[in-house]
């Protein structure tokens, strides 16, 4: 397969790729918040958040479409390799990190009855769905945040 | 101890593609002087157009094997085109080389001078003016 064929689409600043990365996250932070709201109120914040949530975890999902290194081995060039690899090592760190805390704070959680654990079927969502979203994204927005500005194509 | 450790790690080792040792190139030049896009190049190399604006960038360092696909490109050797040294501009290499050969036109020898030193102090006997002359 032709490494150069890839990503098609035109390089992403890294900035607007960083507010994407952003976008994804907040907009989830935000409408977990908005359901606990009153009901007019509500829906004025899960909305727009929610769009913006999916629309963001779309792009992620795509890195292609950012220009982002992302991808099979296949595709991908020697530079392209190193990133990915990079940044995947760097999220299951963070993941192996975040799965090793949370088993101990719900280990201590249960075994003592003191601290928080979720009951109702929201708080449940919350931690259900806020996990969904960090594995399915986090490989790819950590490659999406440090991918340095692209370096546009010359005319000579 | 760690932080020993922790020092000679970070000096020795890459961090993706970070590298601690900067690794300098011409390949603007070599590019610009054959009329070459970055695409162009990077097609002929089998990379993407970006990993060459960032190797001429000096944000990453080649691979052995992309160096020496390059070399081959150029029909270079490798230390014509990667240094870890800064590289000085061609043209005064060029200049510079040209002065530094040998020349092989004949040496200027020095000729005797046949005219009569000047000196600076007046004779008082000698004639000033065309009028004393004359007399």
């Amino acid at each position: 397969m032709n490494k150069t064929a890839i990503m098609t689409s035109t390089p992403i600043k890294r900035s607007v790729r960083r507010a994407i990365v952003l976008g994804c996250y907040l907009g989830g932070i935000l409408m977990a918040f908005g359901w606990t709201l009153e009901q007019p109120l509500r829906w004025f914040l899960v909305i727009p958040c929610g769009f913006a949530c999916i629309l963001c975890m779309g792009s992620l999902l795509m890195p292609y479409t950012l220009g982002v290194s992302d991808g099979t081995d296949e595709m991908l060039d020697e530079r392209q390799l190193q990133r990915r690899n990079r940044t995947y090592l760097d999220a299951y760190r963070i993941l192996g990190l975040l799965v090793m805390f949370a088993a101990l704070y719900f280990y201590i959680a249960v075994t003592s009855g003191k601290w928080w654990l979720p009951k109702n079927e929201y708080e449940i969502n919350v931690v259900f769905w806020g996990t969904m979203l960090i594995c399915i994204t986090l490989p790819t927005a950590l490659t999406t945040w440090s991918e340095p500005d692209p370096i546009m194509e010359d005319t000579q | 101890m760690l932080y020993l450790y922790n020092n000679t790690f970070m000096k020795t080792t890459k961090r993706g593609d970070e590298s601690t040792i900067k690794i300098h190139n011409r390949l603007p030049v070599l590019r610009a002087e054959r009329g070459l896009s970055r695409q162009e190049l990077a097609d002929a190399v089998g990379v993407n157009f970006q990993t060459i604006g960032y190797l001429e960038r000096g944000d990453y360092n080649p691979s052995l094997e992309l160096a020496l696909q390059l070399s081959e490109f150029f029909n270079l050797p490798i230390e014509a085109i990667f240094s870890r040294s800064p590289f000085k501009p061609l043209s005064s290499e060029l200049y510079a080389r040209n002065t530094e050969t040998p020349r092989t036109e004949t040496p200027r020898t020095e000729t005797p001078r046949t005219e009569t030193p000047r000196t600076e102090t007046p004779n008082p006997q000698a004639p000033r003016t065309p009028e004393e002359v004359q007399k």
